[in-house]
């Protein structure tokens, strides 16, 4: 018996609002697997987590606007991507989301030409926004879904059948990413950000055909336009928007996600054994409150009424604030981002004016750089991004910012450190940039942490839970104690022709284990300067900074 | 009789050879730790300051001399010129120039004109030097003065600290008393511009700012003279050959910064006093 398919000709706002919450609720159920796609074995600036914090702004942006122009909601949600956008996949993200409102500017409904077009745009923008474009990544998924979405159109304007050759091709392309780019290959993964537009696209494609995108969000079925009334403006009821951080100790990441999930809708739950971001909408905000403060103490808490006044980049504020320094008008400003109080106490010491809180782990939002870049009191800006998934965000706050404003692209905390001593008050943004881009690559960085996972990089075999050692961004050691790392380090640093080095322990080493460590060194290496430096980062036992 | 002659004070770093053939009359400045108050040059050498300077717990203090010391030198040319120019540390440093003006006071029969070099240590230096030889040449203090008002803008002093520790003690720099908290070590580039101290750069390593000060040193353009100066440090030889590179090595004129300023900028640290070309 044929199968009698449902078809989809247009969509409206409303309609383009759902596809975008089914694309935020598919992404969320596979985050923690688009998490392990990274290549590094580190704790890096999870790709998955960083494209759901930017789909979650794209979406608390648009999620109770009643507009039924697609035009207008479609500028919305990427005004929203764009402000939380966090992470080189959530920039990208927020460059499709920015081109495809661009297509659909003024257009009152979406046809399957204009989602071809749309996505045309999208593809475009995002390649757009990349200096050196890479082929192997989110971006040749983007381009490739833009093609399928072309193909598709000629033969049929349904949106589901569209969707469906899109989804199809999609797949393909992120499964091609290791063909494309050998460092996949190599670490045996596809790539993270292409299979996050990928499962973005599935779970709109799932919510077309009425299939479940998440357990947490509950069965979210299509809206047929030529036969409901104009959407109801709260459509599920929940009626609060609760948010906090659980600190404590030990805590169980995975299991407060599960046990969130069930309580509402839109769960968002990031963190560490240490500290754990909840986001939820709850019909009671006394569940998830009652429930978490039995984990640990709360902090944050906000609860609001959803019916209540329209908040604004709700992810913003989640972070710690943003460290001031007092400062002349005049002066050229440095926002430095780091995490851990010890390196931001480094940075304001060196005349950092901000220090936004992230890095490694969490990687802080277009709008929480931008946010600090307009909290300084000078309009002109050096923004230091300190890790190599920051610097796009760096570069959206920047042309969003009326000031004046250079992004110094450092990579890693050593570099930030010696960019930041190179800054001359006397000399203009653009030189300084120059200065400081070239002291920061005098500089050699080490990196102690924990594998996250087993992988086999550049011929060297690392075991999950392994302390791996990483020089200037090329994982090279593996070994058993940060100790021993930082040794086969440093010996790798050709430390003949050092003079300093500095060791910034993180917050899972103690003050003595430091300074034990420095002195065995300083036995070893007599003619070199060590200093030891409380960083308080987290993750990492060691960033080691030579000259 | 010569007609003009020539008065400064220590912390100008004029090598002895040179004060001694122009004619050159040097008031010591005082340095005073462990309670003893001792006169730079004759009660302790430089090469002894920098050995104590190592291991004072307590940080030396540095005096200007007393009126009446520069009034006996004053009174010592009476008779030998006809007129003396004095020129001396920065009044925006130091209290010398007063005291240099209440002992001028004491020896009316006496013409003594006081400069305000704007300057420290060879940069001092070289002020004195060029007026002296003008003056050994028999110019009138006039053309002199005229000529000393044409060569300080034209003075650039550049120096590299080994740390801040001294400078921020010392109190008397701004920044540097700013910069309270430091977590790292640093070494500061600086300059000596209109009797200020400005920090023009931030470096970790020894090496790299050796480097820079050549690097600077060369950006000033076309040089008349040259110093370097440095405060008991073992790398100013290969400094020196550095610099050869921009300018005659043996024109270059080493000097070792006195106590006072010394004192001040701690040791270990290696600077340029030019003179940039009209």
């Amino acid at each position: 018996m044929p199968e009698q398919r449902e078809r989809r000709f247009v969509a409206d706002g409303q309609e383009f609002k759902e596809w975008v919450r089914a694309g935020l609720g598919w992404l969320q159920h596979h985050q923690e697997a688009i998490n392990a796609l990274n290549v590094f074995p580190v704790p890096d600036g999870d790709t998955g987590t960083n494209m759901v914090l930017t789909m979650q702004s794209a979406w608390n942006e648009v999620h109770k606007s009643p507009e039924r122009e697609v035009g207008t909601i479609a500028h919305k949600v990427a005004h929203g991507a764009l402000m939380g956008a966090r992470g080189n996949s959530g920039v990208i993200l927020s460059q499709i989301w920015r081109g495809m409102a661009r297509s659909l500017d003024g257009k009152e409904v979406m046809t399957g030409e204009d989602l071809a077009a749309a996505l045309e745009e999208g593809a475009q923008t995002a390649y757009k926004g990349v200096i050196r474009p890479v082929e192997g990544t989110i971006l040749t998924v983007a381009r490739e879904v833009a093609e399928a979405a072309a193909e598709a159109v000629r033969h049929s304007e349904d949106l589901i059948f569209i969707l469906e050759q899109i989804v199809r091709r999609a797949q393909d392309a992120v499964a091609r990413t290791p063909s494309l780019l050998p460092v996949l290959a190599e670490a045996g993964v596809v790539d993270a950000g292409g299979q996050g537009l990928y499962v973005i696209l599935e779970g709109m494609l799932r919510y077309l055909r009425g299939e479940s995108v998440a357990e947490d969000l509950g069965f979210i079925r299509a809206v047929d336009l030529a036969t409901t009334a104009p959407a109801p403006a709260e459509e599920e009821g929940y009626g609060y928007d609760v948010q906090f951080i659980i600190v404590g100790n030990g805590l169980d990441v995975e299991a407060i996600r599960r046990d969130i999930d069930a309580m509402g809708e839109s769960a968002l739950v990031v963190g560490d054994p240490s500290a754990v971001k909840v986001h939820v909408h709850v019909p009671d905000p006394g569940v998830p409150l009652s429930y978490a403060v039995k984990l640990g103490s709360l902090r944050d808490v906000v609860v609001e009424d959803m019916q209540a006044q329209y908040q604004q980049f709700v992810m913003g504020r989640e972070q710690p604030p943003v460290l001031r320094a007092p400062m002349a008008a005049t002066e050229i400003a440095t926002v430095a981002v780091a995490a851990g109080e010890g390196l931001a106490r480094v940075f304001q010491s060196l005349g950092a004016a901000a220090v936004v809180h992230g890095g490694q782990t969490m990687n802080p939002s277009t709008e929480e750089i931008l946010q600090a870049v307009e909290s300084v009191p000078s309009n002109r800006v050096i923004i230091l991004p300190n890790n190599k998934n920051i610097i796009m965000a760096a570069e959206q706050a920047r042309d969003l910012s009326e000031k004046s404003v250079v992004v110094v692209p450092t990579r890693t905390i050593p570099q930030g450190i010696a960019a930041i001593l190179a800054l001359n008050y006397q000399a203009d943004l653009e030189t300084n940039a120059q200065t400081m881009l070239e002291a920061a690559q005098e500089v050699q960085t080490g990196e102690v942490t924990t594998a996250t996972r087993d992988v086999t990089l550049g011929g060297l075999s690392v075991h999950k839970g392994q302390v791996i050692g990483i020089h200037d961004g090329e994982l090279c050691v593996a070994g058993e104690t940060p100790e021993q790392v930082v040794e086969a380090l440093i010996e790798r640093m050709n430390p003949s022709d050092l003079e300093i080095i500095t060791l910034y322990y993180g917050a899972d080493v103690s003050a003595e284990e430091a300074e034990t460590l420095v002195e065995r060194l300083e036995e070893k290496y007599p003619d070199l300067e060590f200093e030891v430096i409380e960083g308080g980062q987290p993750h990492y036992f060691y960033i080691i900074s030579a000259e | 009789m010569q007609r003009v002659r020539i008065l400064t004070d220590s912390t100008a770093d004029v090598p002895a050879d040179i004060a001694e053939r122009l004619g050159i009359v040097v008031v010591p400045a005082y340095v005073q730790f462990d309670g003893k108050s001792l006169r730079d040059g004759d009660q302790i050498s430089r090469e002894e300051f920098y050995r104590l300077l190592r291991t004072l717990k307590k940080p030396p203090t540095t005096a200007v001399p007393p009126a009446e010391e520069f009034a006996a030198a004053f009174r010592s040319l009476v008779g030998q010129a006809e007129e003396v120019i004095a020129i001396l540390l920065s009044t925006t440093l130091s209290g010398m120039y007063n005291a240099a003006w209440l002992g001028s006071r004491e020896v009316p029969e006496l013409k003594i004109h006081l400069v305000d070099s704007r300057q420290l240590a060879m940069g001092l230096g070289w002020q004195v030097i060029t007026a002296a030889e003008a003056a050994a040449e028999g110019m009138g203090s006039e053309e002199i003065l005229a000529l000393l008002a044409d060569l300080q803008p034209r003075i650039r002093v550049l120096a590299m600290l080994d740390g801040l520790d001294h400078l921020q003690h010392s109190g008397r720099v701004e920044w540097a008393r700013a910069m309270a908290v430091r977590l790292l070590r640093i070494k500061p580039l600086i300059e000596v511009r209109d009797g200020e101290v400005i920090l023009t750069g931030r470096v970790r390593t020894r090496r790299r700012a050796v480097e820079r000060l050549v690097e600077m040193t060369a950006a000033l353009g076309p040089l008349e003279r040259l110093a370097v100066m440095h405060s008991a440090a073992s790398d100013v030889e290969m400094f020196r050959r550095r610099l050869g590179e921009i300018f005659p090595l043996d024109q270059i004129l080493v000097t070792q910064v006195g106590p006072v300023v010394g004192a001040h900028i701690g040791p270990h640290a290696l600077g340029v006093a030019a003179i940039t070309a009209a």
